[in-house]
């Protein structure tokens, strides 16, 4: 008996042996492939790194690829996918050990400009031409900057003053609608085209759950759902402010601006405006079910999945997954907010507002390390081209980021609109001072407190919060500016020009003018910050 | 005798150095040579150790520029680099007759006001004047004029003291040789009129000088330049100029995701101009 243990344990031990070098046999024959490809004379290799793990997006990119590789023989592409938790951790490893791809997506948030500045290298001296792929199309001779939607804004570093990126991804948010429990409860399947009427509806599923003793909410709601409306509600009624208060008249106003016009003396808390922003996502919040901001993000699509929330609002990267999980007919439509003539909250509203803000993002930044720079725009050139952007549209099922560029059926309710005026911006999109709100909001939701007492409570952290996250912006800016007034210099030298010297009037451009602004910009914040209120 | 656990940690020991010998023999190869890159171009690579390595064991004075602003980049920061490139800087300054003396004296200036710690603006400012006044036309002292304004606008002063130091900038313009300069350097005194005061008639003939150069701005900067000129001129009540900054932009940049509001601007203009027509 022992001994018939003693065996199995020897099998166990064995198998477990032949499967550890099973592994490394595969993963030393990837690492060597890898070694034997970047060797190989005949062969270019593109690499890119993304965490887009969505079944359609990679299929889309190998599509691609594969088109790709059929144009140009002696190039190879290949995706590496990383899973979004390790995602930063893995590309400083692979930036900083020397063995970057030559392409990586990066977010806003991914690596702060000084790790942007010192891997990656600007591609604006591209992006003026025209797309050679977009040749026999409508879009031929046309910048490739101007095929974008957003002319490529959402490519542009604003730390340091130019366009590093090519990105192929945009997304819009949407409020999401069950189709048959819309007609059940109204008798037509009309969504709301406003406050005033989303709040009607909203009232009326109430009744509904009411009289019917159905457990069944307006809207869903979770930490990562609600800001997404509450913040559009809010921002709403800052469209006039957003024009009085912003005196470099710069569209739309930047988080940045609205904070320095804060320390100008140019609003405050008291101001009809922000209380009015406040006391809309109040009463938007009733729609919810209760406790709605401790709730996640799986909580609020349960909501919706099992038809115990009409609505939920989310973006256009939830649409696959969500029709793939509910058994009702779907519809979408934008975000309510207020007519000007809504009698209480009309005042700070222009016009319905515009998504001309709309931006790509994750952009595909190429790596100074990369051996075949040129190639490796050719391939983003190719990518993003009215052709291949129409493939990957259709295969990924997301939205299409080149002009004339037709989405999928199911995605035609998320295409952008550019009509009306810019929202302005919502206290979340700064660490401290969203730190501070979600400290804050159990007053301002909670049906047993008024508007006030959130304000009293809110108030007495704003300020530091707000000086906090200015002040942080101003030292990164300012280390960003540091660093790159080396740099223009050696960006010169290094051609044997000076900075504003004979036969430099492009890179000087390019260059100095945008460190200008970026000095002008810190000490105007370091000006407010110091100066007493 | 090994043990099968010692027999793999063998193996893959020696697959490790086996491999690590394979990399390195083979990146080796594909690089290009070190000699090919310049210390100037390290150093635009953000390779500063190397840059500087590279500028020390070179010679003259654009060898003594190079290795003093490397100083200033090289991480972690220390007063000792800073001084060092202070002393440098200073020594290649007070070199009259070299060439690299203006971009030495713009450097000095650049040191004073954002790597000494604490920061000396007020010996910054004095190197730019000094720099403007030593070297008229030079394109250090060119770049110098637009640095002075942002130092030097961007201060909590009185009004009546503002507009003196606004008037001494002004003053400086004709002394710009390069076009680009004199465009940035306006665009910097416009964006001070607005910034410092909402000053839209004092901003508004520097964003006009500025864009009817003709010199090329960045896309993402004309943008704002010319909404912030058509802005300015809107809200002085100039409309016919205001609708002509707003029909540029529009047919400079037809697909801007700004376009419906501007438009819809242009609409309200034309309506106002009518009117007053009218």
């Amino acid at each position: 008996m022992k001994s018939s243990e003693s065996r199995f344990g020897t099998y166990l031990n064995g198998f477990g042996l032949l499967l550890l070098a099973l592994c490394f046999g595969v993963a030393a024959w990837r690492v060597m492939g890898r070694t034997v490809a970047d060797t190989d004379p005949e062969k270019i290799t593109i690499r890119f790194a993304h965490w887009q793990l969505e079944g359609g997006v990679r299929d889309a990119f190998d599509a691609i690829a594969r088109d790709y590789e059929a144009l140009h023989p002696n190039v190879r592409i290949e995706q590496l996918l990383i899973p979004e938790r390790y995602y930063t951790n893995w590309i400083t490893t692979q930036l900083i050990g020397g063995t970057a791809p030559d392409l990586i997506q990066l977010g806003t948030a991914t690596l702060d400009a000084a790790r942007v500045a010192r891997f990656f290298t600007p591609v604006s001296h591209a992006i003026s031409d025209p797309n050679p792929y977009n040749a026999g199309t409508d879009l031929e001779g046309r910048p490739w900057r101007d095929t974008f939607i957003d002319g490529m804004e959402g490519s542009y570093n604003i730390d340091l003053f130019d366009t590093y990126s090519v990105s192929p991804f945009t997304t819009t948010v949407r409020v999401y609608i069950n189709l048959p429990l819309l007609r059940l409860i109204t008798g037509s399947t009309d969504t709301p085209r406003n406050y005033e009427e989303f709040v009607a509806l909203s009232e009326k599923v109430q009744e509904f759950a009411a009289r019917t003793g159905r457990n069944l909410q307006p809207l869903a709601g979770s930490r990562y759902n609600s800001p997404l409306l509450l913040d559009t509600l809010f921002g709403s009624q800052l469209q006039r402010l957003s024009r009085d208060a912003n005196p470099l008249q710069d569209f739309p106003w930047s988080p940045e601006a609205f904070r320095l016009a804060y320390l100008e003396g140019r609003w405050n808390l008291d101001n009809p405006e922000i209380r009015n922003g406040f006391a809309l996502m109040r009463d938007a919040s009733r729609f919810m079910p209760r406790g709605f901001a401790q709730l996640e993000r799986n909580d609020a699509m349960f909501y919706f999945v099992q038809q115990r929330a009409l609505m939920l609002m989310t973006g256009s990267w939830d649409v696959t997954s969500i029709r793939q999980q509910v058994p009702f007919e779907l519809g979408v439509f934008r975000a309510p907010i207020p007519t000007p003539q809504h009698p209480e909250f009309g005042a700070g509203v222009i016009d319905r507002h515009s998504e001309g803000d709309l931006r790509t993002y994750g952009g595909l930044h190429l790596t100074r390390l990369s051996k075949h720079p040129d190639i490796a725009i050719d391939f983003l050139r190719f990518l993003t081209s009215k052709s291949a952007n129409q493939k990957f549209t259709r295969v990924s099922g997301w939205l299409p980021v080149i002009h004339g560029v037709e989405p999928a059926d199911f995605m035609r309710g998320f295409m952008p609109d550019f009509d009306g005026v810019f929202n302005g911006p919502a206290f979340t999109f700064a660490p401290d001072l969203q730190r501070l709100f979600v400290n804050q909001q159990h007053i301002l939701f909670s049906p047993n407190t008024t508007l006030d007492e959130f304000l009293a409570a809110y108030s007495a952290g704003f300020e530091s919060a707000l000086r906090a996250d200015t002040t942080r912006t101003a030292n990164n800016r300012a280390r960003t500016l540091t660093r790159n007034d080396i740099t223009v210099e050696a960006l010169h030298r290094r051609q044997g020009l000076a900075p504003y010297g004979p036969g430099s009037a492009e890179l000087t451009a390019d260059l100095v003018e945008a460190q200008n602004d970026l000095e002008a910009r810190i000490l105007h914040a370091r000006l407010l910050l110091a100066r007493p209120r | 005798m090994l043990r099968p656990p010692s027999l793999l940690r063998a193996a893959l020991l020696a697959w490790a150095i086996g491999h690590s010998f394979f990399v390195i023999s083979h990146s080796h190869a594909a690089e290009p040579p070190a000699s090919a890159a310049s210390a100037w171009d390290l150093l635009s690579r953000l390779q500063t150790a190397e840059a500087l390595r590279a500028f020390e064991s070179g010679e003259g004075d654009e060898a003594r520029l190079g290795e003093a602003v490397a100083l200033l980049n090289l991480q972690p920061k220390t007063q000792a680099n800073v001084a060092r490139a202070e002393q440098l800087l200073s020594a290649l300054a007070a070199r009259a007759g070299s060439p690299q003396a203006p971009a030495a004296r713009y450097h000095l200036a650049r040191l004073l006001q954002l790597h000494a710690t604490p920061a000396r603006p007020a010996e910054a400012g004095t190197a730019y004047r000094e720099l403007i006044s030593a070297y008229p036309g030079n394109p250090y002292a060119d770049a110098a004029v637009a640095k002075l304004a942002i130092l030097v606008l961007h201060q909590d002063v009185p009004r009546a003291d503002w507009d003196v130091r606004f008037a001494e900038l002004v003053a400086f313009l004709p002394e710009v040789a390069s076009p680009e300069a004199l465009r940035d350097a306006r665009l910097v005194l416009a964006g001070a009129a607005l910034r410092m005061h909402a000053d839209h008639a004092l901003a508004l003939p520097f964003f006009i000088a500025a864009l009817e150069s003709g010199v090329p701005l960045r896309v993402n900067r004309h943008k704002l330049v010319l909404l912030q000129a058509a802005e300015s001129a809107r809200i002085l009540g100039d409309i016919p100029r205001a609708l002509g900054f707003y029909e540029t932009y529009v047919a400079t940049y037809p697909y801007d995701v700004r376009g419906h509001e501007i438009r819809q601007g242009l609409a309200n203009l034309r309506t106002r101009a009518s009117a007053a027509a009218r």
